[in-house]
Formats: structure tokens, sequence, C-alpha cells
């Protein structure tokens, strides 16, 4: 075995070695380097940084820029407007609030980054004697009502995008289907109203499911209390009492229907999976699925069904607390200058030009108009915004095709809706965190005894009782006390 | 003819386990190449109605931003196990020698890790303010170098070698580190392709960490835009404007997309695994010692 | 013999080869470096957040500043009713994970070992690597295609044999044996690869010296494969039961479909936490959680390494 090392060699791969170390621990510097911050834009005036959920758009920065041009010399700022991917909003934004990043406003709702815990782990910063000092046009540009659903005692912590508030459920179906079977819907008052029309469809419409279940005549009647999966109030009820939804006669009727519709076979036999089917939904293979009535519904339905869509309301339209919180903007207590990311916010809610700058982009690149109000979109646009995630909609020009008053209409919607009972109240859950956790678990554990697949009295009150365990009445004690105090204070 | 009896019977059992693997892929195939509508009125085939490519059509539509998804993960994926591979194997046959004398602690310090671990905020906070490395490259490769796991499996190997081959080295006067590269690397080539390949199979699959710390898409991977694409086709059912020009929504490749993109992530993959086989081979003669 | 004869030959010539001089533990040191430097940074240093587990923690308070509350972020866990269901469930399910998972992967290691044919072993190695690939969403669906009540192809047989169909994703009887068998599906083919190539460090003279014994193939693999593999198969052991409080959430909860009917047989610890913190959001509560799992997996790896270094101390982890 012929020698292949010692010697001089040696030093060799000793030098080799220390190459290596070399190389791992400049690595390490080189990123503590490289690394730098390069969100800074180099500009002589602050950056402000908002942070939103969309798809980064290709035009971005030209429209920045222009909207930059006009904010610089007003109010010395310079924007730069950060896309996170949408479907990672929340997780990402969990971890940039977390660690402390600074960052100026960001989109907050109640179904993304959800507005009411950060409230309470302080990641948003009170607003109300900012916007009275710095924005004073903001307070007036919004109805009065508006602002109770982001105060939390007696403070303002985001300002509210406005846009459509009230929830209204309806049945749908495609007019097509309708006229084919000669439905009349005038009769439907009640979910359980619908079931000859399921039985016809089952006769003569063997290849379309006849229901999608969702929502039930709880959801007409009551509203839910975040974030607690169970406790609600009556939508009517000017006593303001919670009850734990499950508990309601409603919700028994309701099982023992679905049940029923699932062995008479209108829902279909494999339901329980079937709910990440969106295909079947979008090709309109289920005769009737639930829906919201809104003011250009028709328009969007005809976009996304690509057919004619009927509607059969099961409610009257509805305010809930939560229904601002669903789309917010709020100043993170990370930002250095709250005063000019205020100013900005009232900016884009009352200055109309601006905010259809940031939402159409830049006029003839982007979009050429139509008339004085109505826009037409350029074919391959690098810049469609998702307005509604930043102010006032009802600013915005209308697309084509959308119907010219909708605004209208939508803002007389709002106005003449029922508001909520409990209107800006914001339920804390700390006191019964773990009862909160324990019974979410188990609502989601019995979610399918909404589908009907399963036989429901035995499965109904092992549901009951295991929510009981998990300490359910003291949750719905702990909000009605709540709601108490509450109401004193009003 | 016992011999042969014995092999038909070892390949039969072989080629049905193959046969379990290969059926589900083909399922996935299948669906990929499938309208959705199809889909809808017939369920799961296993030949399509019809071949369709709206779904790859769907994911390919920007092969820009496909293509800088693949270099970055090319890139990052083998840069990071080359370099994960060459640190661990020093630390593995430093901890396979019993002459070591921090062998136990710094075994028990390694693989304490394994277990123990501060969670996603702490890691999160140490990467972004004190690394700095939120959008950058290196966030790809330098958190990730030392696998534990690994670690284990190339100091067991490192640890079964003959003791008289390492000492005959030593003999002769060699160093530890010349003997690790000259001996003992050679011979344990099936081990570290195996740690080579499960390095680079980790990356490749990796879309956690562009999520957390990448915005600029241009350093986004391979994983990461598929799974961003799967959400987005969620999300375009419900933002029905922003759908691609010409596109109707019923049409929207959904489950067909899904499935495309399994075939497009495990793909490559696929095609790198026979790459590494060769180092699986048998019979490498562990001749020096003879001699 | 050979090991003696080396021995031998070492001793003649003088030079005390099984002791180390400080030279070649500084080699070592060094050797060991970049690895316990990356390790310290990107391990050890994050490690301090484990007191979130034990702290409310308020952004503006930070992680230092947050207030210490002591165990009662564990409350929702330890007291929940399902307590004892989830660890039960995650316990024994987990552990017939690994110990299925080896039996199968290893067998399907000898068996390759056994195919002389380099192209066969090729085919058969990339196809049964092949499901390792999948991410737990898409084995949800194909899992599904097969067990749909409606058009699933298990129903269809059982249809066309004239039985009845099974509602599967309403009877967890069914869940434990389907879960293993999805587990086993997508493990085997990787994890038979790592024992082939433990496999391929046999040096060929021992079974050639076995063929000229008389030994059967059998024989072969009694005697000679399985020892040599024996340390990899303990080593990997250890580690797994070191897993073993923390379920493979994307199997329990996918490919179940969440279907509540099934949680009796298939709710993990992972799962339940994932659905009680949904609304919540708390970062202390599943730091809790995760700090429980770390260290009843740290107690577990102790006693069982401990086990194994009675037996023979060379496959002990440390």
């Amino acid at each position: 075995m012929p020698p292949v090392y010692g010697g001089g060699r040696e030093l060799t791969m000793k030098k080799l070695l220390a190459a290596v170390l070399v190389l791992t621990v400049s690595t390490g510097l080189f990123t503590g380097c490289i690394g730098t911050k390069k969100t800074s834009s180099g500009k002589k005036v602050p950056d402000i940084i908002w942070y939103y959920p969309g798809d980064k758009l290709t035009d971005l920065t030209l429209v920045q820029d222009e909207m930059n041009k006009q904010l610089e010399p007003e109010l010395g700022i310079w924007l730069q407007m950060k896309t996170v991917d949408s479907s990672a909003y929340k997780e990402k934004m969990n971890l940039v609030v977390s660690s402390g990043e600074k960052f100026d406003i960001c989109f907050t709702a109640n179904w993304s980054f959800p507005f009411m815990s950060n409230v309470t782990s302080g990641a948003f910063i009170p607003l109300s004697e900012l916007i009275d000092k710095e924005a004073p046009k903001l307070k007036q540009a919004l109805p009065e009502y508006l602002w109770g659903s982001t105060t939390v005692d007696n403070e303002i912590y985001a300002v509210p995008n406005y846009q459509i508030l009230p929830t209204w459920f309806c049945l749908s179906t495609s007019k097509e289907l309708k006229e084919k079977m000669n439905f009349d819907f005038s009769k439907i008052k009640d979910l359980k109203d619908l079931e000859p029309y399921l039985a016809a469809i089952k006769q003569e419409e063997p290849d379309l499911y006849p229901y999608m279940p969702s929502y039930s005549n709880v959801e007409m009647k009551y509203e839910q209390i975040y974030p607690t999966d169970f406790v609600v109030v009556g939508k009517t009820d000017s006593g303001i009492k919670a009850i734990n939804r499950f508990e309601l006669p409603e919700f028994k009727d309701y099982i023992k229907l679905m049940h029923d519709w699932y062995t008479k076979g209108y829902i279909r036999k494999d339901v329980v999976g079937a709910s990440s089917d969106s295909s079947s939904l979008l090709n309109l293979k289920y005769a009737f699925f639930w829906g919201t009535i809104k003011p250009g519904g028709e328009i969007e339905n005809m976009q996304k069904y690509k057919k004619e869509i009927v509607d059969i309301p099961m409610c009257d339209p509805y305010t809930q607390t939560s229904a601002t919180a669903r789309t917010l903007s709020a100043v993170s207590r990370t930002s250095d200058y709250p005063e000019k990311a205020i100013k900005l916010i009232e900016k884009i809610n009352v200055d109309k030009d601006f905010f259809n700058l940031m939402a159409f982009g830049i006029e003839g690149k982007h979009y050429t108009k139509v008339s004085d109000n109505v826009v037409h979109i350029t074919e391959s646009t690098g810049y469609k915004m998702d307005a509604w995630k930043f102010g006032n909609q009802f600013n915005a020009y209308y697309k084509e095709g959308q119907a010219t008053d909708t605004w209208e209409k939508t803002m007389k919607l709002n106005d003449e809706s029922t508001i909520s009972p409990i209107w800006g109240f914001n339920f804390n859950p700390e006191p019964v965190k773990n009862e909160i956790s324990q019974c979410s678990a188990v609502v989601t554990e019995y979610k399918f005894l909404s589908l009907g697949a399963e036989e429901p009295d035995l499965n109904y009150s092992q549901f009951i009782q295991k929510l009981k365990d998990a300490g359910a009445d003291r949750v719905t004690a702990e909000v009605q006390k709540q709601i108490d105090q509450w109401k004193e204070k009003k | 003819m016992k011999r042969n009896k014995e092999n038909i019977l070892i390949c039969s059992v072989l080629f049905l386990l193959s046969m379990c693997c290969i059926v589900p892929l083909w399922l996935i195939i299948s669906i990929s190449f499938s309208a959705e509508a199809d889909i809808v009125k017939y369920g799961y085939m296993f030949i399509p109605h019809k071949i369709d490519f709206t779904a790859y059509e769907f994911i390919l539509k920007n092969p820009q931003q496909l293509t800088d998804s693949y270099i970055v993960t090319i890139l990052s994926s083998f840069i990071g196990t080359a370099l994960s591979v060459f640190i661990m194997m020093m630390v593995s046959y430093a901890l396979s020698r019993t002459t070591f004398i921090a062998r136990k602690q710094i075994t028990f310090y390694l693989f304490f890790t394994m277990l123990f671990s501060g969670g996603m905020v702490p890691t999160y906070i140490l990467i972004t303010q004190y690394l700095n490395l939120k959008d950058s490259f290196w966030v790809y490769v330098l958190p990730h170098l030392v696998s534990p796991w690994h670690i284990v499996l190339l100091r067991t190997f490192f640890q079964k070698q003959p003791a008289a081959l390492i000492e005959s080295a030593k003999i002769d006067g060699a160093g530890e580190f010349r003997i690790l590269m000259q001996i003992v690397a050679p011979v344990a080539k099936p081990v570290i392709a195996t740690v080579a390949l499960l390095g680079l199979l980790m990356r490749w699959n990796d879309w956690m960490t562009a999520l957390l710390y990448i915005n600029d898409e241009k350093l986004i991977t391979l994983q990461y835009l598929l799974q961003k694409m799967m959400k987005d086709i969620q999300m375009f059912s419900q933002n029905v404007e922003n759908l691609p020009q010409g596109m109707s929504l019923a049409d929207l490749p959904s489950e067909s997309a899904r499935m495309a993109m399994a075939v497009l992530a495990a793909g490559p993959m696929l095609c790198v695994f026979p790459f590494f086989q060769k180092y699986f081979a048998k019979g490498l003669t562990v001749g020096a010692v003879k001699g | 013999m050979k090991l003696q004869d080396t021995g031998q030959i070492s001793v003649k010539k003088g030079r005390r080869t099984n002791t180390a001089t400080k030279k070649d533990n500084f080699s070592f040191f060094l050797m060991s470096a970049p690895a316990v430097i990356l390790v310290l940074i990107f391990s050890y240093i994050p490690m301090f957040g484990i007191v979130l587990a034990f702290k409310n923690y308020k952004y503006n308070k930070g992680i230092l500043g947050s207030d210490w509350i002591g165990f009662k972020n564990f409350e929702f866990f330890f007291k929940s009713n399902d307590a004892m269901r989830i660890t039960v469930n995650t316990l024994y399910l987990n552990f017939l994970f690994i110990i299925i998972g080896i039996i199968i992967a290893v067998a399907v290691a000898l068996l390759l070992y056994e195919v002389k044919r380099r192209a066969a072993v090729k085919f058969f190695q990339t196809t049964m690597i092949f499901p390792h690939f999948l991410s737990m969403v898409v084995v949800a669906y194909v899992v599904y295609a097969f067990l749909n009540p409606s058009f699933g192809f298990v129903n269809n047989l059982l249809r066309n044999m004239g039985q009845n169909e099974i509602s599967w994703y309403s009877k967890p009887g069914y869940w434990p044996f389907i879960l293993i068998l999805v587990n086993v599906w997508k493990h085997f083919g990787m994890d038979s690869v790592v024992y082939y190539a433990a496999l391929m460090g046999i040096d060929n003279e021992y079974f050639e010296a076995a063929e000229i014994d008389g030994a059967n193939r059998l024989q072969q693999v009694w005697y000679i494969s399985l020892p040599s593999i024996v340390p990899i198969i303990v080593i990997l052991s250890i580690l797994a039961v070191g897993r073993i409080f923390r379920a493979d959430f994307g199997l329990f909860y996918q490919v179940t479909m969440d279907s509540g009917a099934l949680y009796a047989t298939t709710d993990v610890i992972d799962t339940y936490v994932f659905r009680a913190l949904r609304q919540l959001n708390d970062v202390g509560m599943s730091s809790a959680v995760g700090l429980f799992q770390s260290i009843v997996g740290f107690v577990l790896v102790l006693i069982t390494n401990g086990i194994v270094k009675r037996i023979d101390s060379n496959n002990a982890l440390f």
C-alpha cells in the first residue's frame, strides 16, 4: 500500500480545514453586513411603510411613485406599499408584529390578522387623540356609527374602510333552473319551506345535488360573539341575553332537518369531505346554495357563475357589530411617525382623486375614463389593486359594467339595515381563554352534525355534555357579564 | 434452482410494492391532465376523459417567475446541501472517534436541539432582527446547515469502520482530517450520498422558509410558488376580477392544478435520484487493510 | 481475525494508536467547530424563547417584559376532557408507526439487497421513494379517491361484490389501520434507502466466507446483514422515540379530512391544539404544549438510551 500522505501534505490539509472555518465564520459576519435592512428608500423624508395582503403588482412602484409625487410635498413622507401574500398574511404579520419590526400602517380585519387579539396584545396604538388633532377631516368623512366597532375601552384602534356593512343571507339558484322547473319562491320564508323544491330537483334533475348545507335559522336570527365559537345574542333582542347557540331549539330542529334531508338524498352522500370541492359550486352542481345579497351582486354572480343567479332572501339585512371589522387600517406601535401615518390614512379616505390613483393606477396607462365616474380598465393592465383594503370604497370610480348607482344603493342599505343591539361591544376573551379554547375544540369536533351525515340524537346530547364539561356555561356567563357592564356604561 | 425461485419471489414482492407506489402516481398524473369540468362530472379517473392542459397552462403562464424560482431553488438546494454535508461530515467523524475527549458532550449538545426548540417567534426575531437575513438568499442556506439527525446517521456509519483502517493510516503519520477525507469518506460513499440526498430533498421541498422570510418574488422557491398558486386559486373564486383574461371561474383548474403541482414538485427530484444511486453500488473495496 | 492481525502489527511497531494525541484532539475540535457554532446561533440562542410557555406574551412588552403566569398556559391542555384521549392516541399510534415502519423498511432494504440487476434496483427504489415527495394534502386527496363514500374505488369495489358500502369518514374503528397504512406507504421507500445504504457498507468478504461455509440466504441475512445494520436501527429508533409525542399533523388532519366523527381514534395532541387555538391565536399556549412534548420526548430518549447502553454501549446515542 503506497503511502499517500505524510510530511508536507499534512500542512495542506490543515490549511484546508482552517480555510473552511474561516469561510463559515466569515459567511456569518458577511450576512450580518450584507443583510442590512434594505427597507430604507434613501429619501430625505421619512418612509411610511404600509403592509397589506395581495399579489405583487407589476406596476406597483410606478403608481407608488406617482402617489409619492403628491405625498412628498404635502405630507413630507415617502410611502412604501409592502405586499404580503394573502394566503400567508396572518402568519407573516403575526411574526412581523411579534418581532417588533418597524412599520407604520397595516391592513387588519377580524377574519385576517385578527383585529381584536392584536388590540389586546398591544400591536396597535390608540388613535382617538391623533385623529382629533392631526386628521379631523377623517372623523367627518365617515359616518359616526362606523367608529363604534373599532372602539375598545373608549379608544379608537383602527380606521374602518367604509364599504358595504350588512349581511343579507339568501338562498341562491340559477335562473335557468328556476324557469325550467317553474319554481315560485314567494312562499319560502324558512329553510324547511325549501323541502318540496328539493324533492322536485331530486326527481327531475338526478345529476344535481339538491342542497348544499351552510347556514341555518340560527344565523338568521342570532349574531355570534367572537372569538367564542358558540355564544350568540338575538339580533333583535333589546334585553341582550347571551346564549349558547347549540342549546337553542332552532339548532336542534336544524340538525334533525339536515339529517332528514341527508337520508332523503337531498344532501350529497360524501358531504363530509366535500367542503373543499369548490368546482362543484362554481359549476352550479348544487341546485340550492347559500349566499348574500348586495347591490351590484347580480353582476358579480354573473362573472362568477357565468349564469344569471336568482336570490331568495332568508332574513332582513342586518349589520353585526363586527361588520366594519371586515377591513380596517391600523397604526403599529412600532411606527416612528404616527401623526404622518394618520394624515396619510386621512388623505386616502378624503381625497377622491388620490384614492382612485391608488385604486386604479395612472389614467391613460392603466385605465381610461368612459365618463365622469366610470372607467374602462386597460387590457392586461399591470395594476389591479383591491382598493377596499385601503379606504372609503364609495369614493371609487365605477368599473365599466357596474351600475352607476351601486354606491348610493349600498349606502342606503347600510343606513337602513338593522343594527346589532351590541353595536360597539367588543368581547375580551382573556378571563376565559382556557374554556374558549377547549370549547373551540369541541365545536370543531361536532361540526359534522350540521352536515346531516350522522344520526343527530345521541351525538347531540354527547356534544352538549362535552361543551358543558369544557366550560361553555362559564364562557356564556362571562360574555353576559361583560355585556351588562358595557350596557351600563353607555 | 432454489436460488432462482427465491429471486423470483423477492422480485415479485418488490414489484408489488412498487406498484402500490406507482398506482397513486398514475392517478395523480391522470388528474393533472384532466379538464376540471370532467373531474366534476366523472370524479377521479385513471385515464382522463380527454387530455386537457389547462392546469399546466395555468401554472406555467408566468415563465419568468417559474424560471426565477427554479434557479433560486436549485442554487439554494445544492449549495446548502454541499456545505451542509461537508460540515456535518467533519463533525460526525470527530464524534465517531472514541479518542475525542469532548465526544460525549458534543453529541449531547447537538442532539438536545432535536428535541427542544424556542419556537417560531424567537427564531424569527433572531433571523430578521439580529442576523438581517430577511429577503436574503442566505436565509435558505444558513439556518439549516446542521441536522442532528443526519449527523447521527453519519456517525453511526463512521463508527462501523474497522479500527484497523484508521490505525494503519495513523501509523503512517496521517492527521485526522486527512484520514477522514482520504480514507473514511471514500468508503462511506453510500451513507454520505444518502445524507446528501436527504438534505437535498429537504431543501427542495421546503416552502416554510420562503413563507416566513421572503417577500421579494424573485427570491421565492419553487415549492412556495406552487403553494401560493394553490391558495391563489382559492382566492380567485372569491375575487373574480383578478382572474386571468379569458378564463371562466368554472374552468379554474383547482383539482387538476393541485395534482399538476404535485407532479411538478416531485418530478425533478425523482430525476435526480438515479444520479445518487450509483453511490449505492456494492462492493467498495476495503482492500487497503489487507495489505 | 483481521483486527487482531493489525493490532499485532501496530503493537509491534511500538506506536500506541488507541490514545489520542493533543494534535488529534485539536483536529477534532476544529472539525466540530463549524457545526457547533452554527447550532449555537440557530438553535441555542432562540431557545430562550421557551420562556414564552410561562408568560402572557404581549407585543408591547416583548418577550422579556411580558408577565410570568406560571403554568397557566398549560391548563387548557391538561384540564381538557380530551387530554387522555389525545395523549393515548398520539402515543400508541406513533409507537406502532415506529415498530411497523422499521420492520417494513428493513425488510424492503434486505430484499433489495438481494437483487443483482442494477436496473431492477433502480426501478424499485425510484418508484418506492415516490410517496415521500407528496405533501399530505395530495395524499389526502388520493386517499379520498379511494374512500369517498359515493365514488371511491373501495366502495365501488364493495358494491360490485354485492357488499354494503362503508361510510369511511364516519367510522372511527377503521382509522388506526388506515393511518398506519398511509404512514408506512409514505415513508417505507425513503427509510429503506437509509438501511440499504447501511447494507452497502458490509464487506463482501463476509458473504463470500459464509458461502464457503455453506450458509444459505436466510442464514446470511440473519448472521451478517441484520447484525451489521442493528446499530443504525437502534439509533434511529431512539431518535424516533424522542419524537413520539409529536404527531405528523398533515397525516392526522388532512388525510382524515378533519372529520369530527373520527376523533375518537384520530385526534392527537397536535390536531387538538390546532383546533383549540384556532380563534385565540395565543403564542404562550402553543409554546406550552410544545415544551411539554419536548420534555416528554427527552425523558423517553434518556430512558431508552439508558436501556440500550446496558445492552451494548456502542449502540447508544450518547
